[in-house]
């Protein structure tokens, strides 16, 4: 309640002068929105969480190169983003992923979902069997296309927004989301 | 390339309104009498709404709770996966495998007198400046502190980030 109304950069600016409860509040506002982001990315929950954790302790140990000229929303998504996309890389799970085929959405890999308290329990199968097939469809999209979507029409931040995070041209953003949408809208022609 | 296929490649534009007022003009007359242009954009329309009502994912239960352990440096609970776990692994082996090759190396060179092996023998932890008890100590504190802020008790961290 302590927080409420308070913006994210005045929390970082409570953070950096101390208060470990805003801290706290930051894990809470962007603990979910965080990993649903990364797990798409990913599309394995254990890394997925293993990279959060890695991302709210860089913005721990860097507070203080925090500087309020961009977004505090910009910046933490730009420090996970980047350790997806050095852990893809890396490790080419994306590749492995789509490799392994259906096994890995199996109802114990895939993390819980926020519960949609409006849903109506006699469609919610069909719902959720909806929702599934396109995640899987969204991480199956090449990473360029991936991250663009997922910002854009998941999380629905602003194109400037993530011009910034991902420090690409912000024509090439909106050339990169009307063609992952392409790709995306020929996969799920059977649901759109 | 058609004006079908320049509408597709061109549809973010489009509705954003970001293309020359000429080009605006064209694809807006075409889409009002191409059927498979007006479906493209009721399509594209789904899929945004499709998109947009994605459920959010939350991390298994617990997750500030393993975050505050591994802020503490404290790895008991938190799950190394299983990457880290095999390079460690062989970084390890790696290590065990150069030091044994140094120890027989230096062995086979020099002359078989105890005095030297005994020369070679680790000194104490004490002689080379670990301080075991204190360490115990202040783990122990550590954990003793009560947790009125998960966070709370790696203020030290602070200290030492900010003296980099």
């Amino acid at each position: 309640m302590k927080f409420v109304g308070k913006s994210d950069e005045e929390l970082i600016r409570e953070f950096q002068n101390g208060s470990m409860e805003a801290f706290d509040e930051i894990v809470s506002r962007y603990r979910n929105p965080l990993f649903s982001f990364v797990y798409r990315i990913i599309g394995d929950p254990a890394f997925s969480e293993d990279l959060l954790q890695e991302t709210f302790i860089r913005v721990w140990n860097n507070r203080d190169s925090y500087r309020e000229v961009a977004k505090f929303s910009t910046w933490i998504y730009t420090i996970a983003g980047n350790l997806a996309k050095s852990e893809l890389r890396r490790h080419k799970i994306r590749r492995w992923f789509s490799l392994s085929g259906s096994s890995s959405h199996d109802e114990e890999e895939r993390p819980l979902e926020i519960a949609d308290e409006d849903a109506d329990p006699h469609r919610d199968l069909e719902r959720r069997t909806i929702k599934r097939r396109v995640d899987e469809e969204i991480i199956k999209l090449p990473r360029v296309f991936k991250e663009v979507i997922i910002l854009r029409d998941v999380q629905e931040l602003s194109y400037e927004e993530i011009s910034e995070i991902l420090k690409i041209p912000l024509g090439t953003v909106k050339s990169r989301v009307n063609r992952g949408r392409l790709r995306l809208q020929k996969r799920l022609r059977d649901l759109v | 390339m058609s004006v079908c296929e320049r509408f597709e490649k061109n549809f973010g534009q489009y509705k954003n309104g970001g293309l020359p007022q000429a080009v605006q003009t064209e694809m807006a007359e075409h889409v009002a009498v191409c059927p498979h242009c007006a479906s493209f954009t009721g399509e594209i329309s789904s899929l945004r709404t499709l998109l947009t009502g994605q459920p959010e994912f939350q991390p298994r239960p617990g997750f500030e709770r393993r975050l505050s352990e591994r802020l503490r440096g404290t790895t008991e609970v938190y799950r190394v996966p299983a990457r880290r776990r095999f390079s460690s692994g062989w970084a390890a082996a790696g290590a065990g495998l150069a030091t044994g090759l140094a120890v027989g190396f230096f062995v086979m060179l020099a002359p078989h007198t105890t005095d030297n092996i005994a020369v070679t023998s680790a000194p104490p932890l004490a002689a080379v400046g670990v301080n075991t008890t204190r360490d115990s100590l202040d783990s122990i504190s550590d954990t003793a502190k009560s947790e009125e802020s998960l966070y709370e008790l790696d203020q030290n961290s602070r200290t030492v980030s900010s003296g980099r």
